[in-house]
């Protein structure tokens, strides 16, 4: 059974097309990762699948049943928990913005009283059970949001970038707390994020979404290595190439199909090595710029012109500085190569 | 000078012996006046909800419309009514003309633009995503309206304010759809009048004392539960 | 807390469920009248109305308006009776065929009062035309209610015989828009002169009063009639309550109470009662 299908859907804003997504299943106890970047369409995918924005044609499924209209979609929506990027809480204690939510959802009082109890613990905030919104910390909102969540026991989760607006550390933290509590609570999750590490981390399935499509779907790694489209490259961090900037280097040393448009390298492919440059295969470059995210570094080399992305581990980041040469060898199956109509062309 | 203290003299004598007829006066103008003011939320709080979050064509015509009730004079409302409810009128067969249910009626007139329009300003500047955030609790219609209500609650309570205050305070309607009846629709402000007309300053005065009391009563209630969300 | 609020809410919404009822009930237990402001300000009807309630049962509504919108309102079937003092308006509404039928009832008169150091010079004068030919001579504030009551249809109608005709432009000459007892405040205190009703000079000056200049003018008789409202006009029109009223006002015992009214408290009565003429 699946948890939630989707049928044809699309959405407008006035003329233009959002979101467009013809087929899409999210299984029972799956957890789905929304990747892409801005304006690509993930949140309004989100919104649809929480059911709190409407479809302009197509259909969906929620547990193998139809979605309803009116008050009975209402019902449907309190199979979900919903955590978005702020924590939009209620003018209310801690407590009390559960305890709404619990209401609505029809829980006895002595029920209610003991899901406050549970979750406020395991989200670690039970000491500010009575405390106000404007009294916590970015942080702190933000548990007492997935606090809420949870406590409805929800048959599905959406979690719309919840830890876009947090500091590094808090969230790291608290993206840790959420995937402990993911593992216990078994439910099944949409999450939405831009964070490449952080999806690959939470899930094992990832989409990612390009002006309203999903332009790949499947496991992380396996995007890395076949990205479907330059803009996936793109997103994922690769070098992109277009067809007349390839440098000369290149169209010698590998064979591109004629019907070739593009290219991206991905940056594990292109690795630094102490070798001279007399063997064909290796060049040199000089760096541009030194980046560090998400636990690994890159150097951005210039290679007559073309600004080429390397992977290099965090811990030789200090070895490097801008303006030196270095010397590099590139993997050939790291290269993608993509036809006239931007896809594929391996 | 000597006017204003010998009417201030009777006034405070008046009010003092505990007259029957001023209190009968003081008790109906609160109960007209407060009766009115709720209606005008059941009807006005909806309305100006939806008013704020819904997008239908010709949405920005009516806000600009509720907002021009504001400033509606109260008169050409009892006036409006009036015509309605005599018996020449279209709603003339209700008999409802000089009695206590035509007041309210004008009242509710007068105050629900005012607070249609004050929840719009109040709901439309709380941060849109609490919007989003309690139809995703699966809240329905009437709780999703009771939560933003709530949320919004110091602004809408400036909006009860302002709807009571304009109610309790106007005399022209309340004169022409009640006609002023002794011990059915006489209320402190049309009562005031009367007693000017017949040159009982006094009389007239301590009406009008007690009316202050109230409209400082209830700007002292609002400006306190204003502090209080501030210190907070 | 939360419950006190909800009580009041539900008490109120009760309350006012219990009125909507009781409003939409009244029918033939409840009698309109329209009558003039000046009659209501001299106080006859806060005597006369809780006998006529407790002896017929019914229930009396007393709208004081100027005798114009009295007269408009009874056209329209709005009102069951009048009680107003307006005689040429009055034929002219009968004419029309407007009203059932008309009695007179009493009659009290008008007087000229102004300050005390009588500028126009007009105490004791007899003829009031001569009177206000000296006023409009001597330039002196007049101050006109300017309304369409039947106090201001005598006035302008006694203006129409002196040497001026119209006052109307002349810049001692002020139209408050309001009723007697607005009007002779207006009057003290600007110190004008002006013309009002006995009956509401008595009543509101209490002591102390603006000089009374002068009176006992035949033009200056103010006559009232009970009119009772022609049914035809609008079918809620109670007749029968009208024609009750009408006789209640007319019978002897009330005629003799109207008499009295106002020795006790003025020293002098307010109004004659005449009901013997039936008037078409």
């Amino acid at each position: 059974m699946n948890a939630l299908t989707f049928e044809n859907i699309s959405v407008y804003r006035g003329k233009r097309q959002v979101l467009s997504i013809p087929h899409l299943e999210i299984a029972v106890g799956e957890r789905l990762a929304l990747l892409g970047p801005n304006g690509s369409g993930k949140s309004t995918l989100l919104l649809v699948g929480a059911l709190l924005l409407d479809s302009a044609e197509g259909s969906m499924t929620l547990f193998d049943q139809p979605i309803s209209k009116g008050k009975l979609k209402i019902l449907q929506r309190r199979n979900f928990a919903t955590v978005l990027q702020e924590p939009a809480l209620l003018d209310m204690t801690v407590e009390r913005n559960i305890d709404t939510v619990l209401k609505i959802h029809r829980i006895s009082h002595l029920e209610r009283q003991n899901r406050i109890q549970d979750w406020l613990s395991r989200l670690g905030i039970q000491h500010l059970a009575k405390a106000m919104p404007h009294q916590l910390s970015g942080g702190e909102a933000q548990r007492v949001a997935i606090a809420r969540a949870f406590s409805t026991q929800p048959r599905i989760l959406f979690l719309d970038e919840p830890f876009s607006s947090l500091d590094p550390r808090t969230r790291a933290e608290l993206s840790g707390d959420l995937r402990g509590l993911l593992d216990s609570e078994a439910v099944t999750t949409l999450l939405v994020t831009h964070d490449l590490n952080e999806s690959a981390l939470f899930s094992d399935r990832v989409a990612i979404m390009d002006d309203g499509k999903i332009a790949a779907i499947g496991s992380l790694n396996q995007i890395d290595r076949c990205p479907s489209t330059p803009a996936v490259s793109d997103f994922l961090g690769h070098t992109l190439i277009e067809h007349n900037e390839i440098p000369e280097f290149f169209l010698k040393t590998f064979s591109f199909p004629d019907s070739s448009e593009c290219i991206s390298v991905n940056p594990e492919g292109i690795k630094i090595v102490a070798g001279s440059t007399e063997s064909t295969s290796v060049n040199s470059a000089t760096i541009h710029s030194i980046q560090a995210l998400n636990g690994s570094a890159r150097l951005i080399l210039n290679f007559e012109g073309i600004l080429l992305v390397s992977k290099i581990p965090l811990e030789d980041l200090t070895n490097y500085e801008i303006g030196s040469i270095v010397n590099f060898i590139i993997d050939p199956n790291s290269i993608t190569f993509f036809g006239q109509n931007k896809t594929l062309a391996h | 000078m000597n006017l204003l203290l010998e009417a201030v003299q009777e006034a405070w004598s008046l009010i003092s012996s505990g007259d029957r007829e001023i209190f009968d006066i003081t008790f109906r103008t609160l109960l007209f006046a407060g009766t009115s003011t709720i209606i005008s939320l059941i009807i006005g709080l909806p309305l100006g909800i939806g008013l704020a979050l819904m997008h239908f064509p010709g949405r920005s015509w009516l806000v600009s419309l509720s907002n021009a009730g504001t400033g509606m004079p109260p008169v050409v409302a009892g006036l409006v009514v009036s015509i309605l409810l005599w018996r020449s009128g279209p709603l003339g067969s209700l008999g409802l003309i000089y009695s206590p249910l035509a007041i309210i009626i004008a009242q509710v007139v007068i105050a629900t633009p005012l607070i249609i329009a004050i929840t719009v300003a109040a709901v439309m500047s709380l941060n849109p995503i609490i919007h989003l955030q309690i139809r995703a609790m699966g809240a329905n219609q009437i709780q999703y309206i009771f939560l933003i209500a709530r949320e919004a609650r110091l602004p809408l309570l400036v909006a009860v304010m302002a709807g009571f205050g304009a109610v309790v305070s106007e005399v022209g309607a309340s004169l022409m759809v009640g006609g002023n009846l002794s011990g059915e629709t006489r209320v402190l402000t049309t009562a005031a009048v009367l007693e000017v007309s017949k040159g009982r300053f006094g009389t007239a005065l301590a009406y009008g004392l007690i009316l202050i009391f109230f409209v400082i009563i209830i700007a002292a209630i609002l400006t306190s539960l204003q502090q209080r969300s501030q210190r907070k | 807390m939360k419950y006190l609020f909800k009580s009041i809410l539900l008490f109120l919404l009760l309350f006012s469920v219990s009125n909507i009822l009781s409003s939409c009930y009244s029918n033939n237990s409840t009698l309109l009248l329209a009558t003039t402001t000046s009659t209501e300000n001299s106080g006859l009807l806060d005597v006369l109305v809780p006998i006529f309630e407790e002896e017929s049962g019914i229930h009396i509504k007393v709208i004081a308006v100027g005798s114009g919108a009295a007269l408009r309102m009874g056209s329209r079937g709005d009102v069951d009776v009048l009680l107003v003092h307006s005689e040429d308006a009055e034929k002219l509404f009968m004419g029309k065929g407007f009203g059932f039928d008309r009695h007179s009832v009493m009659y009290n008169d008008f007087i000229l009062v102004g300050p005390v150091e009588d500028p126009a010079g007009i105490d004791g004068i007899d003829d009031v035309i001569e009177a206000l030919d000296k006023i409009a001579q001597s330039g002196s504030k007049f101050i006109s209610r300017g309304d369409a009551s039947g106090t201001h249809v005598r006035e302008k109608l006694l203006w129409s015989y002196t040497k001026i005709q119209s006052p109307l432009d002349k810049d001692w000459y002020i139209e408050s828009g309001q009723g007697m007892g607005a009007t002779l405040t207006i009057t003290k205190e600007t110190g004008s002169y002006t013309l009002s009703d006995r009956a509401t000079w008595l009543a509101m000056m209490n002591g102390d009063l603006l000089p009374l200049l002068m009176e006992g003018d035949a033009e200056m008789l103010n006559r009232y009639h009970v009119i009772t409202v022609n049914p035809e006009l609008h079918r809620a029109v109670n007749i029968n309550g009208a024609k009750q009223f009408r006789d209640f006002l007319l019978k002897p015992s009330i005629q003799k109470l109207i008499g009295e009214y106002g020795i006790k408290k003025y020293g002098q009565s307010l109004f004659t009662p005449n009901a013997e003429i039936e008037l078409r």
